[in-house]
């Protein structure tokens, strides 16, 4: 098991996703990462902290940052090396994991852009006042992100398109949507 | 092979009569249909379509940039919710150019 790097324990840790470790590159401990953000040039620049951990969230004995000592993207993967991760047993141990990094260390979204970790839990209301139900996920598909709205016996798939989405409102954890008619039937 | 220019695109002839008699009401309404292999035409650009995916129908807003395309190619069989990484995403983003076959993707 890789050792973590020096670091302050993160007490209550506030993470987003960042990559996915997929396999092990060469002896010396690399390993490829797929890129879920949008600047892996930063995220992963040398000398950056990133955290273990799955799908469902960060491991509490892994909860110490890992440094990133050295990277190098190929398309949209990217070969990274970490501090503590030193030979290639512990990288392959690694693989099909997930790194993190802390949600106050991102770049705050544009103008009109939300993170898509922020959808997750958004309430969903008509422009007419209805309420459609809570965001539950989101899935990328060809044209665009479809959100995953969970009411109580079904779910609704909604475009996360300007044709419906009308506002969002991340204080209020508010989506507001106008729906064409027979888009619930 | 490609299909024969001479022939034209398929569309299922039920789906084009219902979209171009919408267009003569100038009416807005979700399409449902089970023809993922009819081809986008010009006249759909604006209409959603409810496309079937073997399990449920999924909305699709059609756009320009999609015009050539088969309905399939935007309502993939297999679903896979994202994991939630840090991409910020725009609204106002339009479909791809080309939309990728299979796998789908950006």
């Amino acid at each position: 098991m890789p050792h973590a790097s020096q670091g302050p324990a993160v007490a209550l840790p506030d993470l987003a996703i960042v990559g996915h470790i997929r396999k092990a590159h060469g002896v010396r401990g690399d390993f490829w990462v797929e890129s879920h953000t949008d600047a892996p040039d930063v995220v992963f620049a040398p000398g950056a902290r990133v955290f273990l951990g799955d799908s469902q969230g960060p491991e509490p004995r892994t909860l110490r940052p890992f440094t990133v000592s050295q990277a190098a993207s190929r398309g949209r993967s990217i070969r990274v090396h970490l501090e503590g991760v030193a030979d290639r047993d512990s990288a392959v141990a690694l693989r099909g994991r997930m790194l993190f990094v802390l949600r106050s260390e991102l770049d705050a979204p544009r103008d009109g852009e939300v993170f898509r970790h922020e959808l997750i839990g958004m309430q969903v209301a008509t422009t007419s006042g209805a309420d459609l139900g809570l965001v539950e996920g989101w899935y990328e598909l060809p044209q665009g992100v479809m959100l995953e709205v969970r009411q109580e016996r079904k779910e609704i798939l909604i475009p996360f398109h300007d044709v419906f989405v009308r506002e969002v409102d991340p204080r209020e954890r508010r989506i507001t949507v106008e729906l064409p008619e027979g888009f619930l039937d | 092979m490609a299909r024969s220019v001479k022939k034209g695109p398929f569309v299922q002839e039920a789906l084009y009569k219902r979209v171009s008699g919408m267009n003569a009401r100038n009416e807005k309404r979700v399409v449902k249909t089970w023809s993922r292999a009819s081809t986008i035409l010009p006249d759909f650009v604006g209409h959603t379509f409810a496309v079937h995916n073997g399990n449920k129908f999924i909305p699709v807003y059609v756009t320009e940039n999609m015009v050539g395309h088969k309905l399939g190619e935007f309502a993939p069989t297999r679903l896979f919710r994202g994991h939630t990484g840090n991409k910020a995403v725009d609204k106002k983003a339009a479909a791809p150019a080309a939309a990728p076959a299979a796998r789908g993707g950006k």
